[in-house]
């Protein structure tokens, strides 16, 4: 790298750091004093310190006397209900993709250590069923079930009913249709060839159409807000849904980008799928869900200033990290190492605003289910990170790069963080749309505990697999086929940990349609992991 | 609209918001400290290749020289259980493989290597010629070396790669598959009824006349093949007749060996 390129990056990452600093100055003063007043608007009076918890029941009840509380619950019931229907639909179409992906991802890894497993057909060989999985749970689960939270949310947070929910359903429609379309053109071999974008581009505009139909009613909602103040869940949430479309379009825009320009765009855009719109949509839930569980405010507004603008800045220029050592001009890869590094600023802050509003609180993680696995998975979303800024610097990334470690990483982001994340909100979300509480505590716990086993087994077997291959992959002494007996331990407790996890989602996919289907008691209790305290006196 | 119907609206906590907490000193700090981190990463790599990549390059170079030796005793401790003379000629023949034969700088150190250990080889390998097949696992090599593509089962994958369980090419003429496994097979063929247009890459650079008269012959009597063994002379009278030649197609096996 030439002292130039090395000076000219050095002055626009001080010009843009010290900007995105000076930015959020401003707006953590101008709008301090108005951002705490219209807080305090927004929290209805008496409302603070109640909550879901049955060991608070003797605090005085909140019971919608006051004109005030009786209009913000009427303005939940509002945007609950106008939400309603495209929620479920998004939702469910979830679930259905969650069970399909992790059975193909099951297959997947065990074929890893099984190789003559389900071989006889083409449809089922490894480059088929692989990427199946990934979409299936990228573009199916994850998406689906995050634009279904954000279609409960953002009515929420603007108090205001969604405007054209009709749009948001049918939108539904058209995204499934795209995902059969896609699966199937994978598994007959029709795949654009590169990692995340495998769907062919014809598919793809069934994504933008479907995915365009959810935004514009999201946009229209977001112009007839009822409050002033934008609380930080939206910022994220609005953010995601801006930023997607876009990252998709360029990406799939086909005959484009060939050669190794069309390896960095693919890269480009596969990093930020998970940072710009995953990872938003994770931690704005997350925003949402533990000062909502816990009836507190989240401790500090400067400090979420700083986690969203620094995530904005630096996020999107990371997607290089997956190509160190590729044939990709030395700068950009730098670039792309450094802003990673930078990008545990928005972790720290993210987590400390997380953790510390959770201070003091932990005892409540023993009842409420929603609030256990969305600070499970904010947890992991700080320890993704900080893990995945490791991994881009040069001298790890040597050692992990083509190596199991990097799917543990995945799974770790993918699944510790953002699917106990969705958990955790379709928790909270269904007995809201369906006035009918979740039916059995119990499969709860067994969905929660089968879950979290799972993915420990399975990310901390390929962590360690991966790094010794990762080491022995260095030593030119040792024969390749030693290296990959050496790894089938780890893919085998992979395949352990991977069943676990497909085994909670049965029973978390049961759950959810035992709860539509209005099965078990009809409780008037919200159906926590213990049971409450106090029953109170019908 | 009763309070049953709302009772899970009703019971919740109120919207969230933020407080008013300000950033802990030591945020700013880390802040800083990325900051100056930062600059100093960016002129840490003036001077580095503009296409630098990272510190691979010079591990995959050390690779590229120890790794022949290497691969050459394995194979041959797994192979053969004869003389050093043998153990130096599989040697050679796999660093010709290693170092691909359409790079012309890398064929030019090999030849000249090459000249008189490839006469060895032929000696030592027409000496131990007809135990040769003895001594090699037919069913070892072919899980090494032809069921990646052909599977375990020799079923092959529809569309991909041909099933090698009742190919005629297979147990025809053993010409034809030395032809095929020495030299390699490109272009449309028809197989039980389906057609492939594959590539198989010619593995003469890695295999000695042994082993592949025994993987063939391995192949030729597994599955319900039922073929006669294939003898190594017949391996090295095919590299007498025909030396290095690129692949075969489907018409030049017919044209040369005949109609099967
Ligand atoms: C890289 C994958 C690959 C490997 C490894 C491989 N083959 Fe093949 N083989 C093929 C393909 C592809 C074809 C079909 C070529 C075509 O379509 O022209 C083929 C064709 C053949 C055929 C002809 C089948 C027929 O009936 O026409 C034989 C015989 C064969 N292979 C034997 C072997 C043996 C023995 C080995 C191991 C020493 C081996 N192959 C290793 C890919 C492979
Ligand atoms: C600061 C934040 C993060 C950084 C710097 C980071 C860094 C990295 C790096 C360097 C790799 C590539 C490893 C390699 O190929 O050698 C990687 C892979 C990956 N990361 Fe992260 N990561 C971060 C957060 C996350 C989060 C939050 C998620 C999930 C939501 C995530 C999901 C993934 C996935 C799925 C891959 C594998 C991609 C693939 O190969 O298909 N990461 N990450
Ligand atoms: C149910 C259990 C699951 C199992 C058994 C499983 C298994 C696997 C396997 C075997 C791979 C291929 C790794 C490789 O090529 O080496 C994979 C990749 C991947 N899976 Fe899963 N998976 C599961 C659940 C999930 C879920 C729920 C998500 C996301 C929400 C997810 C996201 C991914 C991603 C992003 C990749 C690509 C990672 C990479 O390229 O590094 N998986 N999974």
């Amino acid at each position: 790298m030439t002292p130039t390129i090395a000076i000219l990056l050095i002055i626009t990452f001080l010009l843009s750091t010290v900007g995105l600093l000076l930015l959020i100055w401003s707006i953590a003063n101008n709008q301090f004093s108005y951002g705490q007043s219209a807080a305090r608007t927004i929290f209805s009076p008496g409302e603070e310190g109640h909550s879901e918890d049955p060991a608070l029941a003797d605090k005085p009840d909140f019971t919608g006397d006051t004109s005030a509380q009786a209009s913000a619950i009427k303005a939940r019931w509002t945007a609950d209900q106008s939400s309603r229907t495209a929620v479920l639909t998004w939702l469910s179409s979830a679930v259905f993709w969650l069970i399909l992906g992790s059975f193909f991802g099951l297959v997947t890894s065990l074929k890893m250590h099984l190789p003559e497993f389900l071989v006889s057909s083409e449809f089922l060989t490894f480059g088929r069923v692989r990427p199946v999985h990934l979409n299936a749970v990228t573009y199916g689960w994850a998406s689906m079930a995050g634009i279904g939270v954000a279609l409960f949310l953002i009515p929420r947070l603007f108090k205001t009913a969604l405007a054209g929910g009709k749009y948001a359903v049918s939108g539904a429609f058209i995204w499934n249709i795209g995902l059969v379309l896609g699966l199937v053109a994978i598994t007959l071999g029709y795949s654009d060839g590169e990692e995340w974008l495998e769907f062919p581009w014809q598919i793809d505009i069934l994504f933008v159409f479907g995915g365009a139909l959810c935004a514009i009613p999201l946009l229209l909602t977001a112009a007839n807000r009822q409050v002033e103040h934008l609380y930080v869940t939206s910022w994220y949430l609005m953010a995601a849904l801006v930023w997607f479309p876009i990252l998709f379009l360029i990406a799939n825009l086909p005959f484009t980008f060939p050669g190794a320009s069309g390896a960095t765009v693919n890269w480009w855009f596969a990093h930020n799928v998970l940072g710009l719109w995953v990872t938003p949509i994770g931690i704005g839930i997350a925003y949402y869900m533990i000062p909502k569980i816990l009836g507190r405010p989240i401790i500090s507004y400067q400090l979420s200033l700083i986690g969203f603008w620094s995530l904005a800045l630096f996020y999107s220029q990371v997607g290089i990290h997956h190509l160190v050592g590729g044939p990709i001009p030395t700068w950009l890869v730098t670039l792309s190492i450094v802003h990673s590094v930078m990008m545990s600023i928005p972790v720290i802050t993210v987590a400390i605003n997380h953790h510390g509003t959770m201070m003091g609180n932990f005892k409540r993680l023993k009842d409420s289910p929603t609030l256990r696995f969305v600070w499970i998975g904010a947890l992991m979303y700080t320890a993704s990170s900080l893990q995945g800024s490791m991994e881009a610097l040069r001298s790890i990334n040597v050692i992990t790069h083509f190596t199991h470690y990097t799917v543990a990483h995945a799974h770790l982001g993918m699944y510790a963080f953002l699917s106990f994340i969705l958990f955790g909100a379709v928790y909270f979300i269904m007995p809201r749309l369906t006035n009918w509480e979740w039916p059995w505590r119990r499969l709860i716990s067994l969905h929660f505990w089968l879950v979290s086993i799972g993915i420990l087994i399975y990310f901390v077997s390929l962590t360690v697999g991966g790094w010794l291959q990762g080491t022995a992959l260095l030593d030119a002494e040792m024969p390749f086929m030693d290296i990959v007996r050496m790894t089938l331990p780890a893919l085998e407790g992979r395949t352990i940990g991977g069943a676990l996890m497909t085994l909670g989602h049965i029973v978390f996919a049961f759950h959810f349609v035992a709860l539509l289907m209005r099965r078990g008691a009809g409780n008037e209790q919200p159906t926590l992991f213990r049971p409450a305290v106090k029953e109170p006196t019908q | 609209m009763n309070e049953h119907d709302q009772r899970a609206q009703f019971r919740e906590a109120p919207e969230p918001e933020e407080g008013t907490r300000t950033t802990p000193k030591i945020v700013l700090a880390y802040i800083a400290i990325l900051i100056v981190w930062g600059v100093g990463y960016y002129a840490w790599q003036i001077g580095k290749p503009l296409q630098g990549g990272d510190s691979r390059t010079p591990v995959a170079a050390e690779h590229q020289q120890s790794q022949p030796a290497n691969v050459a005793s394995s194979d041959t401790s797994q192979s053969t259980d004869t003389s050093a003379e043998e153990a130096s000629s599989a040697d050679n023949s796999s660093e010709q493989s290693a170092t691909s034969p359409e790079n012309s700088a890398a064929t030019e150190t090999a030849e000249t290597e090459d000249t008189p250990s490839a006469a060895a080889s032929e000696d030592s390998e027409a000496g131990s010629g007809s135990t040769a097949s003895a001594n090699v696992d037919g069913e070892a090599l072919f899980s090494a070396h032809c069921s990646s593509c052909h599977q375990a089962t020799g079923q092959g994958i529809p569309g991909a790669f041909p099933p090698l369980a009742g190919s005629k090419w297979l147990q025809a003429d053993p010409n034809i598959p030395i032809a095929i496994v020495h030299d390699g097979l490109e272009g449309e063929i028809e197989v039980a009824g389906d057609t492939f247009q594959g590539m198989m890459p010619p593995l003469g650079g890695q295999l000695s006349d042994a082993e592949i008269a025994g993987v063939l012959s391995y192949a030729r009597s597994a599955w319900g093949n039922d073929a006669s063994e294939v003898s190594p002379d017949t391996v090295a009278k095919h590299k007498e007749r025909f030396g290095s030649r690129g692949s075969w197609s489907a018409d030049e096996l017919t044209e040369v060996f005949g109609e099967h």
